[in-house]
């Protein structure tokens, strides 16, 4: 042994220290998370497919993946995984290269992943929905006008909204005002119609965002900016293709937050983060039909936290998840055709451990 | 084994004080940089107080807020640096103390019977073990400083005891997560067979060839990477994922190579 005594005492220093290292991070309290349903079941439709991740940052940085059922997945962060997060590997190959190919302008709308080429006599199309797995190429036999050389062609198309096989897409969406032109593919019939469009191009300090297009026109917020570019006035135009109406019922929702089509397209979803403690979670409809907005409002168990709560609209649901403390994540599913709470319920840690925070919140069969 | 294990030992013995040196120097260096930070936080607070005749809750926003212990290891990344040098220098110092010392231990170590795929073998594992307990001793100076930060900062002045999240590039080290302790181990045995790779071409050959050689290696190992991975993306022949699974079984490819060439050198090419 003496003859080994340099390597004895470097390698056992290194085994007792390392060793030492090894035993804390696995003294390191994991949570135990179970999941308390206050109202509905885990096994609904609305809510058997919802995935929570939770993730502590922190200290040891594992990935919680929890179902409402109560089945949770930990997964192991490091620095291997971390190399190993591209969305990118969930898409089939044919689709993965078509939108990442150069002139391809490929944009996401809901849980749909759209990629569109324009050549010189058609349109490549083609689709992938995250949720259904569903993979669309339809090659469209249309010759456009007025294409801009882009230098990614990332903004040559913008989706506007979707309904069944009828999607409606922008073209020059941010390029100069007057090149605009709203196009309809009707994916079944394999069809391209240019919607018409009469709204004039903005003027200096203005800019002109859409937000969605639909049998009822092209909604569109008109900015209006000073000298020092701050924004001073803001519009919301509807544009049926004969006329441009001013939506006076939008202008008194703020710009920021989410608006989604939803209703086959027939009403407009606008929804923000909570921006005060309150129980309530409220969102607004507008109806093109009516031209009319209505306020909706549904009361939670607990406060909402401030700028923590992520929410989403996807079949006509809306969906909430916001922490109540670090330890502690109320869910809550709204049904948005009858106004009412479809689930809700909490994932509670029996450790009460602190600090884990909301990574990701998705509907993934 | 036997061989392997005898000479393991004798690297160490022979690098163990300059192991020593190192190790004290560092551990010693980090209580010194722990204990000037809490007291220059402490001192600039307790002068803000005294000339602007402010409080002390005024005194800790205009000295940048309250003490923690990311602030107290602010110099923990620059000495970990100095350990990282140190752990390059003493790459080329296991080999050429042999060459270029006084007794030209190489003569000896090349001559011994059997074959020399061990020589390489406890130069590298000496520098493993090496940097494996820089490691250890720094997780340990790690969770002393702990103590030491919360036993010399005043409450009032401390934003919080918490030890562990505070400092970025300590985090990125200690990240509770035994795989990535290992990559670690794996990344610097790469950078050290490379390093030794690049000493037995300087020892094997007259310096053109040897300049050749070396820039003929660094070619194999930038170039097909660089290219095959620039035209997968360009392509899109293989997904991210896979074009990062091609990029570490390409590097790891690369160094069985690296490990032959070593050896082979070692076994061919040098001669006493």
């Amino acid at each position: 042994m003496r003859r080994y005594k340099h390597v004895l005492a470097i390698g056992g220093l290194s085994l007792i220290t390392i060793g030492s290292y090894f035993g804390y991070a696995a003294m390191i309290d994991e949570p135990e998370y179970v999941v308390e349903t206050v109202q509905g079941k885990a096994t609904d439709d609305a809510v058997k497919n919802l995935h929570i991740e939770l993730t502590n940052a922190r200290v040891k940085p594992n990935l919680y993946d929890i179902k409402l059922d109560g089945t949770i997945k930990v997964s192991e962060q490091n620095y291997l995984t971390n190399l190993y997060d591209s969305i990118d590997t969930n898409y089939p190959k044919e689709f993965y290269r078509f939108i990442r190919s150069t002139n391809v302008s490929s944009s996401e709308y809901g849980t749909r992943t759209y990629g569109i080429e324009a050549k010189t006599n058609h349109i490549n199309y083609q689709s992938y929905d995250e949720k259904t797995k569903k993979y669309t190429k339809v090659r469209f036999p249309y010759t456009l006008k007025g294409i801009h050389q882009y230098e990614d062609n990332e903004s040559m198309f913008q989706i506007l909204g979707q309904d069944k096989d009828q999607l409606y897409v922008a073209q020059n969406a941010y390029g100069p005002g007057k090149d605009l032109k709203i196009l309809h593919f009707d994916l079944k019939k394999r069809q391209v119609k240019e919607v018409p469009f009469v709204s004039p191009a903005p003027k200096q300090h203005q800019s002109r965002t859409l937000v969605s297009s639909n049998v009822f026109g092209t909604l569109y917020l008109l900015e209006t900016t000073d000298e020092n570019d701050v924004i001073n006035k803001f519009d919301y135009y509807l544009d049926n293709g004969k006329s441009v109406k001013k939506i006076k019922a939008l202008d008194k929702f703020a710009y920021s937050g989410s608006m989604d089509l939803i209703s086959d397209n027939r009403q407009l979803l606008l929804y923000d983060s909570p921006e005060d403690q309150s129980k309530d979670i409220v969102w607004r409809i507008y109806d093109f039909k009516t031209d009319k907005l209505s306020e909706h409002r549904v009361t939670g168990k607990y406060p909402n936290q401030f700028n923590s709560t992520q929410i989403f609209n996807t079949d006509e649901r809306l969906y909430q998840v916001s922490p109540v403390d670090k330890s502690q994540f109320q869910v809550t599913v709204i049904n948005l055709k009858d106004n009412s709470i479809e689930y809700q319920g909490f994932i509670k840690d029996k450790n009460q451990l602190k600090n884990f925070d909301l990574s990701n919140v998705r509907i993934e069969g | 084994m036997r061989k392997f294990m005898m000479l393991l030992n004798e690297e160490l013995k022979r690098g163990a004080k300059f192991y020593l040196i190192t190790l004290v120097g560092l551990v010693v260096l980090e209580f010194l940089s722990v204990i000037y930070e809490i007291k220059n936080y402490q001192s600039n607070v307790e002068e803000y107080m005294r000339v602007d005749r402010i409080s002390q809750i005024e005194a800790i926003r205009l000295a940048g807020g309250p003490f923690n212990f990311g602030d107290a290891t602010s110099y923990f990344q620059y000495i970990i640096a100095i350990a990282m040098m140190l752990i390059l220098l003493l790459s080329f110092q296991v080999w050429y103390r042999d060459w270029f010392g006084e007794s030209k231990y190489i003569y000896r170590l090349l001559m011994l019977p059997g074959k020399r795929t061990a020589i390489l073998m406890s130069k590298l594992t000496a520098v493993i073990l090496t940097i494996a307990s820089f490691i250890g001793i720094q997780w340990v100076v790690l969770l002393l400083s702990g103590s030491l930060f919360k036993w010399l900062t005043p409450e009032d002045l401390m934003e919080s005891k918490r030890v562990f999240g505070e400092n970025r590039i300590i985090s990125m080290f200690y990240t509770f997560n035994i795989a990535d302790t290992l990559i670690i181990l794996l990344v610097s045995t790469l950078v050290v067979s490379f390093v030794f790779h690049i000493i037995l071409i300087e020892r094997s050959y007259r310096k053109p060839i040897a300049i050749m050689h070396v820039v003929m290696d660094v070619v194999l190992l930038i170039v097909p990477l660089v290219g095959l991975v620039y035209f997968f993306e360009n392509t899109h022949f293989l997904y991210p994922d896979q074009i990062t699974t091609f990029v570490i079984g390409y590097f790891l490819l690369y160094f069985v190579y690296v490990y032959w060439k070593s050896i082979r050198l070692l076994n061919y090419k040098i001669s006493i």
